[in-house]
């Protein structure tokens, strides 16, 4: 039996509050499924003393839907893989670097209680490492090992919408970081081309105390690209982007 | 020598000739045929690696789009729903083809032209119900109310033509007709059933039925009391029901003289005019009218043809309400469609014998009703009966 998708829980959730949470076999489907019967009987005794006005119905809508996200995203961090409380990340920021025209440039800087040699084992782990982004699926690495000029198979997954994204390793510097570029099955002008920029750098180490401190390092990850998209604004892509930095800033958490 | 059979046809390279051992392989990202190599190597069309020994970088079938497989039959499904019920709609009769030869017909093209997942299929049934019957709102040839109600009533036939459809689908691929040479034909006559199918429906002598619904309410009033709060539903004051708001066209005023025998009564709506004669004045006992002209933009579901107030003194100081209205019946089948068009009278009645009930007892009219149906349905009580006209067929020309 495979194991079922977080998009699938997050799917089923924003359909039916707690739909998610039982597929995932979790006990937490109860109380969703009790808060969404609560809100049907509020919406219903609403309606009444609303005597029929229309505005309540956006009330009740706008109600309906934070329900169904917020028990959507539960859902899919039920799934979430991840150790959650022991993670090593101290602190996390995520910048935008107030791009251009249409560029985007924005960085997520993780300070993490490992030591830089640790930490680049977890990193050159291209399957894995990349994987931790909210929307790679799974990653293929088209050579046997990665090096610069080897191509990379990015399956993205989001919201149940799977589709193939292809690009290059532009830069390995074994222990210090590498660079990547993810670009549209239908080219390098369309659909947001990307690159991927991640950097390891150690730490100074703390003034001397008497207990032993971990060596710490700095792991920074930029993204810049080309929003192309004509339907949708810049800056609401750039936001966009930045929503999706903070949930990668997020899993990294997790994830390291 | 070459092997032979008994023929004497040469089987050797028959013989040696065995069966594909190595599947063709293709790029993952332009889906062109890979050369066989036995090293890593380059996809020739686009550049693309690959490794032969490695399964996952490369595909072993073309990958053709999974929307390929549901959304072009979703769309013709939709087309075909909304331009079959616009088609039937135009004939002015609203019976078994368009409630029933509509949705079975793209539900079967829906089962017919999709290949999905049972799952998938019925999920795809619903959206479709959906899509159909926004689509409709949005041509404004359904209202929200009716749109919703029509979306309850497609579930069955629409599943049933799905099933059909689907029956169809193996029945050719178990008899193995080439169905993508028949795809056509079959799938324009799906879609051309329910234009058929009202043709037939026309040709068959009509039943127009007269409906008659009654509603009754005592108030706390003498009977002249009463008399003087008579008002029409343009007239009410406080904010009609949600049912009213969806179902009916919203009123906005009327003019003339409610008491004189003869009068006009012009009410306005938000999306047209109904003129009303008063035919009868009997103070404080009964007040009759007739429709004499409907002049609306939206969809008439139904032809009203008369009304009446009548008062019956109840005690002292109590009087009982009874509001009447007959009209004849557009939609069929009845047993579907009476029971909705009830509800919506009678919560039409209800919501006037409100406004006359606080109007006659002094009361604002922006309070509440003591209950939520303060009001009686009378049908069946008073013995009014159903006047049905069968009407001769059309003599061919």
């Amino acid at each position: 039996m495979t194991a079922m998708s977080k998009w699938t829980a997050f799917l089923l959730s924003a359909c039916v509050p707690g739909a998610g949470q039982l597929a995932a076999r979790s006990w937490t489907c109860l109380p969703w499924f009790a808060a969404a019967a609560c809100l049907v009987a509020v919406f219903a005794h609403f309606g009444k003393l609303a005597d029929g006005a229309a505005w309540p119905l956006a009330a009740q809508f706008g109600a309906g839907a934070t329900l169904c996200l917020l028990s959507a995203e539960h859902a899919k961090r039920l799934l979430e893989q991840g150790q959650g409380r022991n993670s090593r990340v101290v602190s996390t920021t995520v910048s935008c670097a107030g791009g251009h025209g249409r560029s985007v440039d924005i960085a997520i800087v993780l300070t993490v209680k490992r030591s830089p040699e640790n930490l680049w084992q977890q990193i050159r782990d291209l399957p894995r490492f990349l994987t931790i982004d909210p929307f790679h699926d799974k990653v293929i690495v088209m050579r046997d090992s990665p090096d610069v000029g080897v191509d990379l198979t990015l399956s993205h997954n989001a919201f149940g919408c799977r589709f193939l994204r292809f690009g290059r390793i532009l830069a390995w510097r074994e222990g210090f970081g590498y660079a990547f570029s993810d670009l549209s099955a239908r080219g390098p002008r369309t659909g947001f081309p990307h690159v991927f920029d991640v950097q390891i750098e150690p730490l100074p180490e703390p003034l001397p105390s008497p207990q032993h401190s971990p060596p710490m390092s700095r792991l920074t990850i930029r993204v810049r690209g080309r929003w192309t998209s004509w339907l949708v604004p810049v800056w609401l892509g750039r936001l966009w982007i930045r929503l999706v930095c903070l949930e990668h800033a997020r899993l990294l958490q997790k994830g390291l | 020598m070459p092997a032979s059979c008994k023929r004497a046809c040469d089987v050797s390279e028959a013989a040696e000739v065995g069966p594909s051992t190595i599947p063709a392989i293709c790029c993952l990202r332009c889906a062109a045929e890979l050369p066989a190599a036995e090293r890593p190597a380059i996809c020739p069309t686009c550049g693309l690696q690959y490794d032969p020994a490695r399964p996952e970088t490369y595909a072993t079938h073309r990958s053709s789009s999974r929307w390929k497989f549901w959304l072009p039959g979703f769309l013709l499904s939709v087309t075909v729903g909304t331009l079959a019920y616009a088609g039937c709609l135009q004939t002015g009769e609203m019976g078994y083809a368009l409630f029933f030869a509509v949705p079975v017909s793209f539900g079967a093209i829906l089962g017919y032209a999709t290949r999905v997942q049972t799952w998938a299929l019925v999920f795809l049934a619903i959206l479709t119900i959906t899509t159909v019957i926004f689509t409709l709102i949005a041509m404004n040839l359904a209202g929200i109310f009716c749109g919703f109600t029509l979306g309850i009533i497609f579930l069955v036939p629409t599943f049933a033509g799905l099933l059909c459809g689907v029956l169809l689908r193996a029945i050719l691929i178990a008899t193995r007709w080439d169905h993508a040479w028949y795809f056509r034909w079959y799938v324009w006559l799906i879609a051309v059933m329910p234009l058929g199918a009202q043709q037939i429906e026309s040709a068959f002598p009509h039943r127009h039925e007269i409906a008659v619904v009654q509603t009754g309410l005592t108030v706390d009033a003498t009977p002249e009391e009463a008399w003087n709060a008579i008002m029409f539903y343009e007239d009410v004051q406080h904010a009609p029901p949600w049912l009213l708001h969806l179902a009916l066209p919203k009123p906005i005023r009327s003019e003339g003289n409610k008491q004189q025998e003869g009068s006009l009564v012009r009410c306005f709506y938000n999306c047209g005019t109904i003129s009303k004669r008063i035919s009868q004045v009997q103070r404080p006992r009964k007040l009759s009218f007739e429709v004499v002209e409907v002049v609306m933009r939206s969809e008439n579901y139904a032809n009203l043809k008369d009304g009446s107030f009548e008062i019956e003194p109840v005690g002292t100081r109590q009087s009982r309400i009874t509001l009447t209205t007959r009209y004849q019946r557009k939609l069929t089948p009845a047993w579907i469609w009476e029971p909705i068009e009830r509800k919506v009278i009678h919560t039409l009645h209800g919501h006037v014998l409100e406004g006359m009930r606080r109007k006659a007892e002094g009361q604002e009219p922006e309070e509440k009703p003591k209950e939520d149906e303060p009001y009686e349905r009378q049908d069946g009580q008073r013995p009014a009966p159903r006047v049905a006209v069968r009407m001769p067929m059309e003599a061919a020309p």
